[in-house]
This record gives C-alpha cells, sequence and structure tokens, in this order.
C-alpha cells in the first residue's frame, strides 16, 4: 500500500537522519594496523609449583601440555619464589623476559591450587583449587592447563582427554592389533582387548567414554562393537546379514551410523542403540562409506565412489539430498566434522602421497596441513583446534600417530607404547 | 483499514520517538567531552584607512602623554569647515610683506588681511568621536589564510606577509607625518597612520588586544578581551624611525613578546587547535603512526573464526610520544575467543615503546593526540 510505504520510509528516513548526528565523534580517519611478522604463541611463564613430588610432577605435565598447544609457549619463571601462589607475582622481572602470563599454583596429594596473572595489567585473570583421589594427580595438571588455555585464548581445552587407538604389534604379515586408549599426551596407556581379534577403526562417542569399533572374530563376519572404555563390557551393534564396519555415533549418543555392504555396494544404515531399529540412508550402486556426522546432527559427510572415483559427499542426516563438496586432483577418504562444525578433515591421495587437509563444510578453503608417504585416519581434538592421525613411513616397521594444529603450523609425535594407528579423540573429560 | 491504519501509525510513532530518547541518552552518556577551547593570540592587521581612523581617537579619550606628533585638538571640535575658522588654530603671524614705499600721497594702509589658512580640518569625513571608519580587524589565521600550505613548511615563523602589505601602506619615511599631521590630520595622509603603527605595533608586542581595543571602540567588538586603550598602555619609549622599521619589518611582535606566549598567533597556543593540515600531512603522520604501532602488533590470530572480529583501539598519545592512557577498546565483544584475541591487541600496544614523532609534526600535536586504530590479524 502506498500510504504504508512512504510512512515507513519517512519514518527510517526521519530516525535516521535525527540519529546521524548523535554519533559520537571519533578521533578522525581510523588507521588499520595488519599484524605483522610470522605467527607468534602467547609467552606463558610457568612458575614451580610449591609442594611435594605432586608439585614437580604437575609442573612437568603443564609445561608439555603447554607446548604442544601451539598457541602457548611455556618459559621459565625468574625467581626461586616464583611459584609461591600466596605472593604477588615479579611484574618487572616478567616484563623483563616478555611474558605476558604467569602461572603459579602449590600442590599435594589429593589436591592442588593455582593463579594465572596477566603481566600486562598484574591483575589476576584466573584461579582454582581442585582435588582429586591420590594418584590422579595428572588429570589436575591437564585440568590446569585447560584452565589457562581458555583463559588466554578463549577457545576450550583438550588437554584433559583421552584417546582410543589400536595398538599393533608383531609382523606385518601376522599383526597383533588390540584396542588401547591412553592420555592425549600419550600417558597411561592400558589395553581394551587381548587381541585375539583383529580392531579396526575405533570411534569415541561424544557424550561418554563409550567407543565403537569393527572387529573380525575368529569366525564369524567382522562386526561392530561398543565397549564402555571405564568397565570394558562390550555389546554387538545389532545383527547385520552383511558386513558391516566405520561405525560412527551420532552427536548425542543415541544413534551409530555405519556401512553395510550387499554384494557389490555398499550403504549407509543409522541405528537406533536403544532400539535397534536401523535406517537406510543411501540407495546406490557405489562404495558409501567412512560417514560422520555433522556436530548439530542434521547432516552426515561421507566417502563415495558414485562419481567414478573416491570423492567426499554430504548429505541429510536422514539420507537424501548427497552432494559433493571435494573438487580437488586426487582421491578423498575418511572425512570427519569438526566438533565446532565449521571444517571437514580428510585424507587426500594424489601424486603418490598421502596428505592430511581440511576444508570448509561446502567444500572451499581446502588446506593441506601435512604429507607424506602414507598419512591417513584424522579425529578431531574435542575443542576443534587439533588433529591426530597416523603416519606409517616408508621403510619403518608399522605406523606412528601424530598430531597437528588446524593451521598446520606445528606437528608434533604422540609416543605410544609400540606401533599405533587409527586415533580416535575423545571428548573432554572435565 | 483506518482503524489499522490509524494503530500501525500511534504505534510507529510511539517506537519512533522512544528510539530518539534512547538513542540520545545513549550519545550523551558517550559523548567525549570537548576540550576547554584556548583562546587564540588575536593578530589584527590593519590598513592603513583604519588606521588613519584609529589616529582621530575620540572625543572622550584622554590626552595621549607621548606623541608630540599627535594632532591633539584637531578632531576636539568638529566644526563644520569653514575658511573663517581660526579659532581653534592659532593663526600664523602674517607674513613678512614688502610694503611700497610709502608716499606721501598714499593713504596709509590697512595691514593686509593675513593669508588664509586653511584651518584644521575638522574631521571631515567621520566625525571622530563616533568614528564610522571600522579599523578591520583580520584574526590571526590570516596567514593561514593566505598561504596554508606553506603553513606546514614554515612554521614557526613570524607571520610576515600579511602584515607588511597591510602596513607598509603608509610607507613614506617618518619625518613626513610629523609634518603633515600638524597640518592634516585628515584620515588619508599617511603620518597618521605612522603614528598608530607605532601604538599598534607595540600593543602588538604587548600582546594585549589593544589594537583590538581600538577597534572596538571603533566599533567592532572584538573577541580581544581587554580593551584598554592604546594610549594609556602605550609604551613609553619615544617614537622612533626604527621603531616604526621594526614593525614594518614585521620583527616586533617576536623582539617584544612579554614571555607569556612565546608562541607565534600563526601557531596558536600550545594547546590550541592545530594549524590546518595537508592531507599529505596527514597522510605523513598517519602512516608513521600505524608504521610503529604495526611492528609491536604480532600475529596472533588465535582460530580462523576470529578474523570476523576487529578489535578497534583508541590510543590516546602524549607529545613525548608516549601513551598518556592506557589503550581503551572501543568495540568489546562478549564472546571469549574475540575477548582473548582483544586483549592480545591491547597487550602488544602497550608493550610497544614510544613513537618519536619529527619536530615538524609537533605543532600538529592536535591532531595524532589521539587515534583509533583497527587491529587486523594479518594481510
Amino acid at each position: 500500500m502506498p500510504s504504508k510505504i512512504t510512512r515507513r520510509a519517512a519514518a527510517a528516513t526521519i530516525l535516521g537522519a535525527t540519529l546521524a548526528p548523535f554519533a559520537p565523534a571519533r578521533a578522525g580517519k581510523v588507521l588499520n594496523l595488519h599484524a605483522s611478522g610470522d605467527f607468534q604463541p602467547t609467552n606463558v611463564a610457568v612458575a614451580n609449583f610449591f609442594g611435594d613430588e605432586t608439585a614437580r610432577m604437575i609442573t612437568s605435565v603443564v609445561v608439555n601440555d603447554f607446548s604442544r598447544s601451539v598457541l602457548l609457549k611455556p618459559i621459565e619463571a625468574p625467581g626461586a619464589d616464583a611459584g609461591n601462589p600466596d605472593a604477588p607475582p615479579n611484574l618487572d622481572a616478567l616484563r623483563a623476559i616478555n611474558a605476558q602470563f604467569v602461572l603459579t599454583g602449590r600442590a599435594q596429594r589429593g589436591g592442588a591450587e593455582f593463579r594465572l596473572f596477566d603481566v600486562t595489567t598484574g591483575q589476576l585473570a584466573a584461579g582454582s583449587q581442585l582435588s582429586t583421589s591420590a594418584g590422579n594427580a595428572r588429570r589436575i595438571a591437564h585440568m590446569i592447563a585447560d584452565a589457562a588455555f581458555t583463559r588466554v585464548t578463549g577457545e576450550k581445552g583438550f588437554f584433559d582427554s583421552r584417546v582410543v587407538f589400536v595398538e599393533e604389534s608383531g609382523p606385518k604379515d601376522h599383526r597383533r592389533k588390540r584396542l588401547a586408549i591412553m592420555d592425549q599426551d600419550g600417558a597411561n596407556t592400558h589395553y581394551l582387548t587381548r587381541g585375539e581379534e583383529l580392531v579396526v577403526t575405533p570411534r569415541f562417542s561424544p557424550v561418554s567414554q563409550e567407543v565403537v569399533y569393527m572387529a573380525f572374530p575368529p569366525q564369524g563376519e567382522p562386526k561392530v562393537f561398543t565397549l564402555d572404555a571405564d568397565s570394558g563390557r562390550r555389546e554387538a551393534v545389532g545383527d547385520f546379514p552383511g558386513m558391516s564396519f566405520s561405525p560412527r555415533y551420532s552427536p548425542d549418543g543415541a544413534r551409530v551410523v555405519m556401512s553395510m555392504s550387499e554384494g557389490s555396494a555398499t550403504n549407509l544404515y543409522s541405528m537406533d542403540l536403544a532400539s535397534g531399529r536401523t535406517t537406510r540412508l543411501t540407495d546406490t550402486a557405489a562404495i558409501d562409506t567412512s560417514p560422520c556426522y555433522s556436530p548439530d546432527g542434521r547432516e552426515i559427510v561421507f566417502e563415495s565412489d558414485r562419481g567414478g572415483s573416491q570423492q567426499i559427499y554430504v548429505m541429510s542426516a536422514n539420507g537424501g539430498g548427497a552432494r559433493r563438496i571435494s573438487f580437488g586432483g586426487g582421491r578423498y577418504s575418511t572425512p570427519v566434522w569438526s566438533p565446532k562444525g565449521d571444517y571437514i578433515a580428510f585424507t587426500k591421495q594424489s601424486g603418490g602421497s598421502f596428505g592430511i587437509g581440511v576444508m570448509k563444510t561446502d567444500g572451499s578453503g581446502e588446506r593441506i596441513l601435512t604429507e607424506g608417504f602414507h598419512n591417513e585416519g584424522p579425529t578431531w581434538a574435542p575443542n576443534g583446534l587439533f588433529l591426530m592421525f597416523f603416519r606409517e613411513a616408508s621403510g619403518s616397521g608399522g605406523p606412528r600417530i601424530f598430531m597437528v594444529d588446524v593451521f598446520g603450523r606445528a606437528e608434533f609425535p604422540v609416543p605410544t607404547p609400540g606401533y599405533a594407528s587409527d586415533p580416535a579423540w575423545g571428548p573432554l573429560l572435565t | 483499514m483506518l482503524t489499522s491504519r490509524k494503530s500501525f501509525g500511534f504505534r510507529a510513532s510511539v517506537a519512533l520517538h522512544a528510539g530518539l530518547l534512547a538513542a540520545a541518552l545513549y550519545a550523551v552518556a558517550d559523548a567525549r567531552k570537548f576540550e576547554d577551547a584556548v583562546e587564540a593570540t588575536p593578530v589584527e592587521v590593519v590598513s592603513d584607512s583604519a588606521l588613519n581612523q584609529v589616529a582621530k581617537g575620540e572625543k572622550a579619550a584622554p590626552p595621549a602623554p607621548k606623541p608630540a606628533l599627535r594632532s591633539e585638538k584637531a578632531a576636539d571640535e568638529p566644526k563644520p569647515h569653514s575658511e573663517d575658522a581660526k579659532r581653534t588654530v592659532e593663526a600664523p603671524p602674517p607674513p613678512l610683506r614688502r610694503l611700497a614705499e610709502p608716499s606721501a600721497d598714499e593713504p596709509e594702509r590697512e595691514p593686509p588681511t593675513p593669508p588664509k589658512r586653511v584651518a584644521a580640518l575638522p574631521p571631515e569625513a567621520p566625525p571622530a568621536p563616533t568614528p564610522p571608519v571600522r579599523p578591520r580587524v583580520i584574526a590571526a589565521p590570516q596567514p593561514e589564510r593566505e598561504e596554508p600550505k606553506e603553513a606546514e613548511v614554515v612554521r614557526p615563523k613570524p607571520p610576515q606577509k600579511p602584515k607588511p602589505e597591510k602596513v607598509e601602506q603608509p610607507p613614506t619615511p617618518p619625518e613626513k607625518p610629523k609634518l603633515e599631521k600638524a597640518e592634516q590630520p585628515a584620515p588619508k595622509p599617511p603620518e597618521k597612520p605612522r603614528l598608530k603603527l607605532d601604538e599598534v605595533a607595540k600593543l602588538l608586542q604587548e600582546k594585549k588586544p589593544a589594537p583590538a581595543a581600538k577597534a572596538e571602540k571603533a566599533e567592532k567588538p572584538e573577541a580581544a578581551a581587554k580593551p584598554k586603550s592604546g594610549d594609556e598602555s602605550a609604551p613609553k619609549s619615544r617614537f622612533s624611525a626604527a621603531s616604526i622599521a621594526s614593525l614594518l619589518s614585521h620583527e616586533a611582535p617576536q623582539q617584544a613578546a612579554s614571555g607569556k606566549n612565546t608562541q607565534l598567533a600563526s601557531l596558536g597556543a600550545p594547546t590550541g587547535l592545530a594549524p590546518k593540515m595537508s592531507p599529505s600531512l596527514e597522510g605523513r603522520i598517519d602512516a608513521l603512526i600505524t608504521e610503529h604501532y604495526q611492528q609491536c602488533w604480532q600475529n596472533r590470530s588465535l582460530t580462523l573464526s576470529v578474523r570476523s572480529y576487529v578489535p578497534q583501539v583508541e590510543l590516546q598519545i602524549s607529545r613525548s610520544g608516549a601513551l598518556s592512557a592506557p589503550p581503551k577498546l572501543l568495540n568489546p565483544s562478549s564472546d571469549p575467543v574475540e575477548r582473548a584475541y582483544a586483549e592480545q591487541a591491547l597487550a602488544s600496544l602497550r608493550a610497544c615503546p614510544p613513537l618519536r614523532f619529527p619536530q615538524e609534526f609537533l605543532a600538529y600535536y592536535d591532531y595524532w593526540r589521539v587515534k583509533d586504530l583497527n587491529m587486523l590479524a594479518d594481510r
């Protein structure tokens, strides 16, 4: 209606004209500063925690965590009394060594407390007191590191988490593979299966300490199982006529999506863990595998050769509407959706090498983070800033697990007792 | 329909008024306090005609002590010009005349009538007491007006150019004023301006708005505060050619600087408004600031998603180049990642060493005293 349009337009014009003079006057033109130089992590001075050997162990774990965080750089706090949480930090000395934050604390068996100070302002940035059972001091150290990481970067931490993987041993032609679990820094490794059956593709539940994986029993068809990492209890996920593999949990942990072979084709199915009801998601003559839910549970990314070569597709979580998102040269596989929802990690085989990369959810912005003879199977850290994968170097006896940040700035080996593959990063324990 | 339109209009009106009120409150609360205005030192350039008028003085003005040159009474009694107006001026003695030999035959003659002497002409054009003439008072920025571009190059030097053009108009040598003044206290003759120039120069030297006072008396109420009579505060020294010469050379303001304000009028007070700047000069200053603080702004972009947020920071810089206040974040965010990113930006600016400004930029302190920066992640 003409009068309505006129009225609204007039109101908008009057409002704008009236508000414009009230805009506070600023200091002339705004200057644009672009960050210069190479990336620089934030310097965090870590003082020796006061206390007994527990304090020394906590200090050591925190320093190690920071050194693998890429974004934080641990430096030694000056002064013998630097770690005293009851004393104010020596800001002048800290500024002299270019520290931006300083971490102090006290620890003993069963508990610890820490203080994080902003050296620039002299203000207390974070602090807390933690208690736990004896022998669990490493977790306290990881929790302290997470608190400092979050305060400095604003991002969720990832130190207090675990990784399940496949531990490999024995000769290559007769390899024994068993399920193992460790802290994200490689400590506290223990085994979930005895090695009687071959296990592959373990995946952590996003909401619990359950693991779903595929096992090849000595007799019978390979099957998907769920395993409670704390209790060791195991259950088979359904009883299907064909082979099922590549299982992965939904974000709420209530469903599992997996591949099931049907003759020459392999299609995707989802199964409700409570009811056991399955739903067919794809129905093609191609091989669809390696499904992964988006963090909001609305979509599924998967690998398919329906177009003639292995590429990455995204479809609705209910099936249908699959669209291709990978278009670079080479073959794409093992897609994994970031917990933050912004990126999809993948394995890319091209020109005889294997690379681990990330791309945006629409397929744009593809970046290869690391490349080599054989890199495969990325898994995301709980905060979506780091990836673990396994690498088998040419001529080596077996694969090893490595960690890389999402910017591709740094790469670290993850220590394991033996050869290791198929890492699956679990959620934060806190 | 009509009812719905009316109700819509009412609601829209209420909403609009509420929005205006909220915006006004916000703007007022957020508005920065205005800096106290600093009074600039006025500089007057007086034209010759103006000087003429000033020279005429006013009826009620007390007689000036010094200038012997002044035609003190010339304007006291404005009378219409008349050939017979002898009363205001003492008629000179009659000139000697050679008389013819008196013959016995000739009758005695009356002594010859003294030659007509033109009395001191009353201020014909303007009745002096209320001089209609307005001495032009040109404010200090005249030098800027005339050569805005050169200001950036030449300063701080006396604003010579405008003054000489005005003052030099009655250029004749000093002696003339003496004579002419006595005879013709008319507005035109340059001598009168000379006399007043001396006063004006001395007044300017003292940095008091005496010329402005005169100008005010001449009717233009100028900003100059103290309407002291220039006569009263007139310098004690006698009129001299040297003083006129120095005035004409425009060194007088500098020489006679009272010491209170060593800054030249063209530069304004130290904390006053900066002289007008050219775009190129602004660009040079901006580039200097950008380059300096950019070196301190390290690439610490934490996550890819934070690039949509650009912390905007206000810097307050002292004359020494150090920060006069902690950097202030103008667009804080509640998102923890963006907040951490902004903290990094502020920390990098705090840790930056002071910026050393070249001497030539110090005069434009008001331009670079407060600067806003966009802290972009990287190129």
